[in-house]
């Protein structure tokens, strides 16, 4: 007799299909991606896996800035829901209390979520959330850029070392094949044109300096770099790059003895491209509605 | 799939007195409080059995103690209630969202509603001040009138630790006119330690407040933002200010019948400055007469609730006084009104009556202050309390068998309203208070839903059993108050000046009335039990 909960991790792990969010003042309104600075409501989908009935667990949603490598210490708590379900049974459970994405990093979410019970399935003890290891937390880790007209793109990243003594790590990026957002593309809300060319990227890397234009790319600067980082620091860096085409999806990933630790997606949109074009129905079949 | 929504906006009801607060608010002062929805089945079929939940609540320090109830299956058009605590001390004031699940065999739909917190603190120099989206209330509270004769009841009078406001007025000794302190009473602060300190109901509790019905009261409302034009928005676009006058009063009678049971002071009053005083002398009402534990709990809330409904009353549902201030001083085109103010006296010329439509006079005056100038009116209302019960009738067995599953206790009550319809379903919350022998005190929530005991959904005869065998209860004499408060039914969809004149939280029934002419106003219970 157990309690099994859990948030499904994505392909890769940091991008759960299970975990979305609702921009604007409608909680049931459609998903598509926050805007920093406007209130946005966030949803996981739960699913007990075990044989018995569960009654009242806990649901927590924390945001942290877009980064590979933070725990339950360094992320922001945005509230707590609650949700009963039967054995093998699945909920979507909304989070009530809005989230205002802030301006780190332009906004771009990086959302967690973890289901639990404080007697029949609780979370493990440690701060960290071990996201591909423990069914009860998934995150979604996607950031959305669009290009400049030349093709040009920023995308800040965080680098949190939450271990006490100064460790070693690696950062690498790399393109990786744009079917794997099909499962979160309804809740992005975004046209993804399967016939579409995919995109291409050229100079990938990466840059220290804290506002990167074109001119600063490097011809020969390669995707991967090796940094030290004291304990309880965090560092930040830009990925630039020259994207041409269609959309492009690039994994970064961070390695510590080339174990890989964090991670976080990059979805780089070309200059032309339009955001929140499919109107998704929202969930006003199974809901009374918002009170006016 | 069977169709369920929550027709009415969900309610406060504080732990320590039960009732639901004036008009349903939540109070930040309170801290924990519980938190009410009634569900409604639409739809021609009845239901399967369900479960309800809260999910979430719309802001992160409103702390839900969770709960999964399960609920028999609703007829069609059948409403049950059904609560959870909540602690609400750190939430900022506002309208405030909570998304409760119904899961009907595994199909769930989710319902949100509103529902308004207040945020009350009290400052020695404004009074209590009431946050409200729209605006900044600030309110003094002045003379009270107070027992003729004892304060505390049949407990030993002890000598008051404040001093009159003035040399020729009214009651010598007892408890003096003005709720002016001294030096060394406690502060006024210390009324949200008094009610949030509150864990059990303790059998041995006196009932003791030194007041029972405002006599003045003034406050100040300062628009957020400040506005052009003739009229401010209403508080959270729905109640009238008198609302929020009406809760604190609720607060203040029930902190103040708290902290005088605790530790005899009773002084959990208004330290303020230039505190608003009568006219003339106070006219002292009756001494309720609590026989302490339980009872004293219920005398506690009956009258803080007569306070609430007088206020209300005295103020006009149909159009709050203040309103009607702003009605007759229409300020000159461009000028931007910054503050107003507000000062009532009540006058009592009939017993104050729960759930009768008692008559109270308020001679008020209303002060518009511009950025060019002043305006002010005054005059002088009599209104009759709307919030009437015609008549009620409650059954029960007189002799309670704790042993014997086949005699289940069974309470039953009907009401009437002034026009001698029938109240049924969502209209009320209805709750019978058991007080045993030895003062324990014992809250169950009546229900028209068609579930047993209820023999018929939305028929108007509201019930609920007794489990004595459940709560271990001592033999003997029982006796039992069946206490009925309407609902604000106000919908969403309505203009806020129209949903304003409907006000709920207001007690129906006639346990309790507050006579001027007699020296002891008792509470009637409803009926007793003698428990074997």
């Amino acid at each position: 007799m157990a309690v099994e909960l859990e948030i499904r991790d994505g392909d890769p792990w940091w991008l759960s299909p299970d975990i979305w969010v609702v921009p604007g003042s409608d909680p049931l309104g459609a998903p598509g991606i926050p805007v920093a600075g406007s209130s946005a409501f966030v949803w996981a989908r739960v699913r007990n896996n075990g044989d018995t009935a569960v009654t009242n667990a806990e649901v927590r949603y924390y945001w942290a800035d877009p980064s590979a490598g933070f725990d339950r210490n360094t992320a922001n708590l945005i509230g707590s829901a609650f949700v009963s379900l039967n054995a093998g049974e699945v909920s979507e459970v909304l989070l009530l209390a809005p989230w205002v994405p802030e301006f780190v990093n332009n906004g771009h979410e990086c959302v967690f979520a973890e289901a639990f019970h404080p007697f029949l399935d609780p979370l493990p003890s440690s701060p960290a959330f071990n996201v591909p290891t423990d069914r009860h937390v998934a995150q979604r880790n996607l950031t959305v850029v669009q290009a400049a007209a030349n093709g040009f793109f920023a995308a800040k990243i965080t680098q949190f070392n939450t271990s006490r003594l100064q460790t070693k790590f690696k950062l690498t990026a790399e393109l990786a094949d744009l079917k794997l957002l099909a499962p979160l593309a309804k809740s992005l809300n975004l046209r993804l044109d399967p016939k579409a060319k995919p995109g291409t990227v050229e100079r990938l890397q990466y840059s220290d300096k804290p506002c990167p234009a074109a001119t600063d790319l490097k011809k020969k600067k390669a995707a991967s770099i090796e940094f030290a980082l004291d304990g309880n620091r965090k560092t930040q860096r830009s990925l630039v790059g020259v994207h041409s085409g269609g959309p492009s999806l690039i994994h970064v990933k961070l390695l510590h003895l080339d174990r890989l630790i964090g991670g976080q997606s990059i979805l780089v949109l070309p200059t032309d491209a339009k955001t929140d074009t499919r109107k998704t129905s929202a969930r006003k079949a199974t809901a009374q509605g918002v009170a006016a | 799939m069977s169709s369920f929504i929550i027709p009415n906006r969900p309610f406060a009801s504080d732990l320590i007195t039960g009732l639901m607060l004036p008009d349903g608010f939540f109070v930040t002062m309170l801290g924990r409080q519980n938190l009410s929805v009634q569900i409604k089945k639409q739809g021609a079929s009845a239901a399967a059995a369900a479960n309800v939940y809260i999910e979430s609540v719309s802001h992160p320090s409103i702390v839900v103690y969770a709960q999964t109830h399960a609920i028999a299956p609703l007829a069609s058009q059948a409403t049950t209630t059904v609560s959870w605590t909540v602690d609400i001390s750190a939430c900022p004031a506002g309208v405030h969202l909570v998304s409760v699940i119904v899961d009907e065999g595994g199909v769930k739909k989710r319902l949100i509603k509103k529902f308004f917190v207040l945020g009350v603190t009290f400052n020695p120099s404004q009074g209590f001040v009431a946050e409200m989206p729209e605006g900044r209330m600030t309110v003094k509270f002045g003379d009270l009138v107070k027992p003729r004769t004892k304060c505390c009841g049949s407990v030993e009078r002890r000598e008051p630790e404040y001093e009159p406001a003035r040399d020729d007025h009214s009651a010598k000794g007892c408890c003096g006119t003005s709720m002016r302190a001294k030096q060394n009473e406690t502060p006024m602060s210390s009324l949200a330690e008094v009610l949030r300190s509150f864990r059990n109901h303790s059998p041995t509790f006196r009932f003791c407040p030194p007041g029972y019905l405002l006599k003045t009261a003034e406050y100040a409302w300062e628009p957020t933002p400040a506005y052009q034009g003739q009229y401010s928005d209403l508080p959270f676009e729905d109640p009238w200010w008198k609302v929020a006058l009406a809760i604190l009063a609720f607060l203040l009678l029930v902190g103040a019948a708290i902290a005088e049971g605790l530790n005899g002071t009773g002084s959990v009053t208004a330290s303020v400055e230039d505190p608003p005083t009568s006219s003339g002398p106070v006219e002292d009402c009756c001494g309720v007469e609590a026989s302490g534990g339980g009872t004293s709990y219920l005398a506690a809330g009956l009258v803080a609730a007569a306070a609430a409904a007088a206020t209300a009353a005295g103020l006009s549902d149909a159009r709050d006084a203040f309103r009607v201030g702003e009605d007759k001083t229409p300020p000159d085109q461009g000028e931007t009104t910054l503050l107003e103010q507000f000062g009532v006296e009540f006058s009592y010329p009939e017993s104050v009556a729960l759930g009768r439509p008692f008559v109270v006079e308020a001679d008020w005056r209303y002060k518009r202050q511009t950025d060019v100038q002043s305006y002010e009116h005054s005059q002088k209302d009599a209104y009759s309390n709307v919030h009437v019960a015609s008549s009620y009738e409650v059954t029960a067995p007189e002799v309670a068998e704790r042993y014997n599953p086949d005699k289940p206790w069974i309470i039953r009550a009907k009401f009437s309203d002034a026009d001698g319809n029938v109240f049924r379903g969502a209209d009320l919350f209805v709750q019978c208070f058991m007080i045993s022998p030895s003062g324990q005190w014992y809250r169950y929530v009546m229900q028209d839903d068609g579930i047993w005991p209820d023999e018929g959904a939305d028929s108007g005869d509201y019930a609920a059993h007794v489990d004595f065998r459940r709560i271990k209860a001592e033999t003997g004499s029982w006796h039992y108050f069946v206490i009925a408060q309407d609902v604000n039914t106000a919908q969403e969809e309505m203009d806020p000046e129209e949903a304003a004149q409907i006000i709920g939280g207001m007690v129906l029934t006639h346990q309790l009335t507050l006579s001027f002419t007699e020296d002891e106003c008792p509470i009637i219970p409803d009926g007793y039990v003698l428990v074997v």
